[in-house]
Order: C-alpha cells, then sequence, then structure tokens
C-alpha cells in the first residue's frame, strides 16, 4: 500500500513538473525573447512564425514611441506599418552586431522623422507650424489624450526639434539607457546626454508658461 | 530593454516638475483591440513578399579549408606570403651587412705598413688619390715617398711637352 501510495505521489510530482515545463515554454513563446526570434527567423519554416512573434513583441512599445514623435494615432499607425514592412525586408541583413530591440527603434525612428520631413515640407507650403498641427490633432483624439498632464506634454514636445524629440521620448519614457540610446540612434553617449538636457529644459519650459 | 536605474533620479536632479508629472501621467492607451488589427494588417501584407531568411552569424561550424579557399579566405593567404617574402628578403640584406661589420673589424687589425704595402703592390696611383680625395701633387710625391728636391731637378730637364705628358 505504501508503495502504491509513493508510485503515485512520484507520478504527480512528475506530471507537475511536466505542467511547469509546458507552461514555462508557452510563456517563453509568447514573450518571446530576441533570441528565440532570431532563432525562428534563421529557419525557412519558421520565419513567418518569429517574424509574427517579432510583432508582437515589439508593437506596442514602438506604436507609443512612434505616435509620441508623429503626435496623432492615424499617423502612427502609417509610420509603425511602414516600420514593420521595412524590418521584414531588411532582417536578411540585420547581422546582430546591435540588439534587436534597438535596431527596431531605429528604424521606428527614422521612419517617424522621415514622416515629420515630409509634414513639415507640406506644413511650411500651407504656413501651418508644427506645433499648431499637433496641437489639433491632440486635441481632436481625446480618447486617446485622455489627461490634461498629458496633453500639456504631447504639446511641449511638439515644439522640439524632430531628434531631439526622439532622444527625450526613449529616455523619458522609455527609460533607455544612453548606451542603449547611442545604438538606437547612432550618435555619441555625451551628445545624447547633452541633447536630453536642453529638451528637458525647453519642456519645462513649455509646461510653466502653459499651466496655470 | 534594459532600464537605466538612474534615470529617475536624473530626471529629479533637471526637472522636479517633469519628475512629478511623470508620475502623474496616466499609463499609454491605443484604440480598441487595435494591436490586434495591425497585426493581422501586417501579417497580410508581408504574405504577399518572399520571405527573407535572416543569415547565420552564429554557431555556424566553418572548416578551415572552406576559410581558405573563400575570397577572403584566398586574399589573407596571399597577403601572408607577401609578408614572410618582404621578411627574408630584408633578414637576408641584414646579414650581408653583418659581414660587412666583421670585414672593417678585420681591416682594423692591420698595421699603416701592411696597407702601404698592400697599395703599393695592387692600386693605381689615381686609385689612391680617389681614395684619399686629394688631388694636389703634394699629397701624391708624399703617398710615394719621393724625394721633393730630385723631382724639381728632374722637372727642370724636361720640355715643356714632355711634362704634359707626365699628367
Amino acid at each position: 500500500m505504501k508503495a502504491l501510495t509513493r508510485n503515485i505521489t512520484d507520478l504527480l510530482t512528475q506530471s507537475n513538473r511536466k505542467a511547469e515545463k509546458s507552461t514555462t515554454t508557452l510563456t517563453e513563446e509568447i514573450h518571446g525573447s530576441d533570441a528565440h526570434i532570431l532563432s525562428l527567423l534563421r529557419q525557412p519554416g519558421s520565419y513567418d512564425r518569429g517574424f509574427r512573434l517579432l510583432v508582437q513583441q515589439y508593437r506596442e512599445r514602438l506604436y507609443f514611441h512612434v505616435k509620441r514623435m508623429v503626435g496623432s494615432h492615424a499617423d502612427a499607425d502609417d509610420v509603425l506599418q511602414n516600420t514593420f514592412i521595412k524590418v521584414y525586408r531588411s532582417i536578411a541583413r540585420f547581422e546582430e552586431k546591435s540588439k534587436l530591440y534597438t535596431w527596431l527603434y531605429r528604424i521606428a525612428t527614422n521612419e517617424s522623422l522621415t514622416f515629420l520631413e515630409k509634414r513639415n515640407r507640406k506644413s511650411t507650403d500651407s504656413l501651418d507650424d508644427e506645433e499648431g498641427l499637433a496641437h489639433k490633432q491632440i486635441s481632436a483624439s481625446g480618447s486617446v489624450d485622455a489627461t490634461h498632464t498629458e496633453n500639456i506634454l504631447a504639446r511641449a514636445l511638439a515644439t522640439l526639434p524632430a531628434k531631439q524629440k526622439a532622444v527625450f521620448n526613449l529616455r523619458y519614457y522609455d527609460e533607455m539607457s544612453y548606451a542603449d540610446m547611442a545604438d538606437a540612434l547612432q550618435t555619441s553617449q555625451g551628445a545624447l546626454k547633452a541633447s536630453y538636457h536642453h529638451a528637458v529644459k525647453k519642456v519645462e519650459a513649455f509646461v510653466r508658461e502653459n499651466v496655470g | 530593454m534594459k532600464k537605466d536605474k538612474n534615470i529617475k533620479k536624473e530626471l529629479s536632479e533637471l526637472s522636479p516638475l517633469l519628475a512629478k508629472m511623470k508620475e502623474e501621467t496616466a499609463s499609454d492607451a491605443a484604440p480598441e483591440n487595435y494591436f490586434h488589427l495591425l497585426e493581422n494588417s501586417i501579417m497580410e501584407q508581408v504574405a504577399l513578399e518572399s520571405t527573407p531568411v535572416l543569415q547565420t552569424t552564429t554557431g555556424q561550424q566553418v572548416s578551415v579549408w572552406q576559410r581558405l579557399f573563400s575570397p577572403f579566405g584566398a586574399a589573407g593567404l596571399a597577403t601572408l606570403l607577401l609578408v614572410a617574402g618582404a621578411f627574408l628578403f630584408l633578414q637576408k640584406q641584414t646579414v650581408t651587412t653583418a659581414e660587412g661589420g666583421s670585414f672593417d673589424s678585420a681591416f682594423a687589425e692591420l698595421t699603416d705598413a701592411e696597407i702601404f704595402n698592400y697599395l703599393a703592390e695592387n692600386a693605381e696611383m689615381t686609385d689612391i688619390i680617389s681614395v684619399e680625395n686629394k688631388n694636389d701633387a703634394s699629397t701624391v710625391l708624399e703617398l710615394n715617398e719621393v724625394d721633393a728636391a730630385a723631382a724639381e731637378e728632374f722637372l727642370q730637364t724636361q720640355t715643356w711637352s714632355e711634362t704634359e705628358e707626365l699628367f
């Protein structure tokens, strides 16, 4: 009887271990570490699965980064779709010299900067400035920019030059280290630190002028 | 993504106002079901494209022979051979110089008398002048140990044309 009880206990323990192991594997599959994503992307048979996992892993982070850059959901959606298509087309040339996530941020930031440049050219033609345009978009998209604080910050960001805005976003919102920022923006850490400090002072001055 | 622990501290020092605003800011939000729709839209678009596969950069086993016969391997090998050839050539040059050095030391052991005797027997007068780089007549007389008075007496017996022929 004791032997039977021990066998049942052993079986249950083994079963629990297997269940834990499968849960861990599933969690890894869902969250998908960069190494796991890259290993899937290296095999033609698992390429699409790897790419879908990459989209799942980075869609939210990149969406908010791009939205802060361009100001509206509609524009962010366009830029983000272009970003992921570009990633799909150029992933074969990714040499793993940098981290996957800094490489993705680099592409997303470059796409945003290109978009802003085009929009600025159009707004210059129509005598509309970047801040005014952003203010209209921010005010119009009330459901996305729920709070007054966010609204003020978004308007303050619109006054920054595009590259300084990217620096501020990565540090302030994404809490990225200067080393990773340097990799993502292809700029020295010293220059990034100086740029961030200037951006913070400008945003603070804007907030003080517009609050109260 | 690795987050920098000093960011909060840095922001508090730079702008306490923005640091406080960050704490009050509500978490980001997107339209409902947006990310699911985005994923499907992207996957539909990429389905129309050919599948690019990431190049393997790690863990790939490549034999030494494969490396040598690759274009970069062959170029590397050729460079190595050139460098080795240049090294051997320079080393040979150094050996010759070293031999020259030992000749100098052997030459230094000879006495002046031995050198003069050798030159008197084997060298022409012009060679000696050239070596010494002294073209005046006194040096020539000195080197041949000729008595100056006897030479003067001899020259006075010669006609001008005969004297010219001597030189």
